[in-house]
């Protein structure tokens, strides 16, 4: 139980570093990093008040149900800012739309909005996997590379943040499902696993967002 | 063992095999996206910089022939018309076959008058001042002909180094410099023009000043002489830019490399 307490403390360290660079540069930073950082403050507040909830035994899941589609808006939109001219912006506002119906519909009658939504996750997941690997696939291209000179580094790490996460992820919210038919103690060692690829996904943003304000 | 029997293999891991294939389908979808815009966007950057050169040419020749036109007009206005009215009286002397010292005195001023014409006339093709003296002086002399003429005060302020410039760059910017004076002295009702010119290092910093009216909204996307200077700066890799002061008057400034100019 300790051991939990501890890694619950850990991974909120990246993502409290990535708040603190964003509340002393937001600012200055480009309208990717803005999207970014509402991305950070989004997860700050999720994250924090799921720890009071749980803190005062009160299940926390709904916020879940919450945070799967306002964290989809917010990356789709760092990605429909990212890609710009070379992407019409109608197909994102369509899979943004599409998904967050789709969620509703997954809360209100697929999952109970008292477990835990593995399938709106899962299909998360595999969005911003395609998200993320076009953007590499994109940043291949020398033009885009020069329009993008002075973002680069912070989309790669950035970038590198959400492929690790939601590729490593899905495998977890895939069989999120399955697994809570196991003993609790290896559901644990899942989130174990998770709580380390969140701690990566936060240590990638932050990085990208200090990459930034160093120039 | 248990565990193994539990998980339906089929069930679990053939919708994984179908995630990764729509994980594929979606990058390669994304990808043919990005390369149709990337394409697109390169054939209306290739458009554009096709039209700006045939706007450029058409202006070069627009200038080369409103050039040809004014010459053309001067051989015939004043050359073409004296000697013609030469030819006549020299003829009237041949059949009045008799020495007329009062005719023979209105040829030789006649043909006193074509010299002139036919020496501004080649000035203004290729300057004497410039050919022998340089720019800086040809500017000099081209300044004291604008202040003995007008009511305007003129101001040039060369900084040294700027003798050794190419004799073709030394050209362009008389011409430049010819074509600003001339659109103050016609529009800008300016009482004052500074000129000056800057070598440093590698380039030469060129600036042109008028305390006039400033140029009109309309015109501020380039006549045909401003497109004409802005042809010469091009062609020696330079940059232009011009505009309205914000005190009022007309300002334009030139830079051009000189070492790929020399």
């Amino acid at each position: 139980m300790d051991h939990q307490i501890v890694i619950s403390y850990i991974n909120k360290i990246p993502l409290l570093i990535a708040l603190l660079l964003v509340a002393r540069n937001y600012l200055r930073f480009s309208v990717e990093l803005k999207v970014i950082s509402w991305y950070v403050f989004l997860s700050v507040i999720v994250q924090f008040s799921s720890q009071y909830l749980a803190s005062q035994k009160i299940n926390n899941m709904y916020l879940l149900h919450i945070f799967v589609p306002t964290s989809f808006v917010c990356l789709s939109m760092f990605y429909q800012k990212t890609y710009a001219s070379f992407l019409n912006r109608k197909i994102i506002w369509w899979i943004v739309s599409l998904f967050v119906v789709y969620s509703v519909f997954n809360s209100m009658y697929w999952e109970d909005i008292k477990t835990f939504n593995s399938y709106a996750l899962s299909v998360e997941s595999v969005l911003l996997i395609i998200y993320s690997l076009s953007l590499f696939a994109l940043l291949l291209n020398e033009e885009v590379r020069n329009e993008k000179r002075e973002l680069l580094s912070s989309l790669r790490w950035i970038n590198s943040g959400i492929l690790i996460y939601y590729a490593s992820g899905l495998l977890i919210f895939y069989f999120g499902d399955f697994l809570t038919r196991f003993s609790f103690e290896k559901f644990q060692i899942s989130w174990l696993f998770h709580s380390f690829i969140y701690i990566v996904q936060f240590t990638c943003i932050s990085i990208g967002l200090w990459k930034y304000q160093k120039k | 063992m248990e565990i193994s029997e539990e998980i339906d293999f089929i069930g679990i891991l053939l919708p994984l095999v179908g995630i990764v294939f729509l994980i594929a389908l979606g990058v390669i979808f994304m990808y043919q996206q990005f390369q149709k815009n990337i394409i697109r966007q390169q054939l209306e950057r290739e458009a554009l910089k096709n039209k700006y050169q045939k706007e450029l040419l058409q202006t070069a020749i627009r200038v080369q022939e409103e050039e040809r036109k004014r010459i053309a007009s001067d051989l015939h206005d004043e050359l073409a018309a004296a000697l013609s009215i030469g030819y006549m009286q020299l003829t009237q002397i041949e059949d009045q076959k008799e020495f007329d010292a009062k005719r023979i005195g209105q040829i030789r001023e006649l043909l006193q008058t074509t010299l002139t014409a036919t020496r501004r006339i080649s000035h203004e093709l290729m300057p004497l001042h410039l050919a022998e003296l340089g720019l800086e002086k040809a500017l000099v002399h081209l300044l004291g002909k604008v202040a003995t003429t007008q009511k305007i005060e003129t101001n040039l302020a060369v900084s040294e180094h700027c003798s050794e410039l190419s004799w073709i760059l030394e050209v362009a910017l008389y011409r430049i410099y010819s074509e600003l004076i001339n659109n103050t002295l016609k529009h800008a009702q300016a009482a004052t023009i500074d000129i000056s010119i800057l070598c440093k290092s590698d380039q030469l910093f060129c600036q042109f000043t008028d305390d006039g009216i400033g140029l009109p909204e309309k015109l501020l996307h380039k006549g045909i002489g401003l497109q004409s200077i802005e042809n010469r700066v091009k062609s020696f890799e330079g940059k232009f830019e011009y505009g309205n002061n914000k005190e009022g008057g007309f300002y334009c400034k030139i830079i051009l490399p000189i070492e790929n100019n020399i």
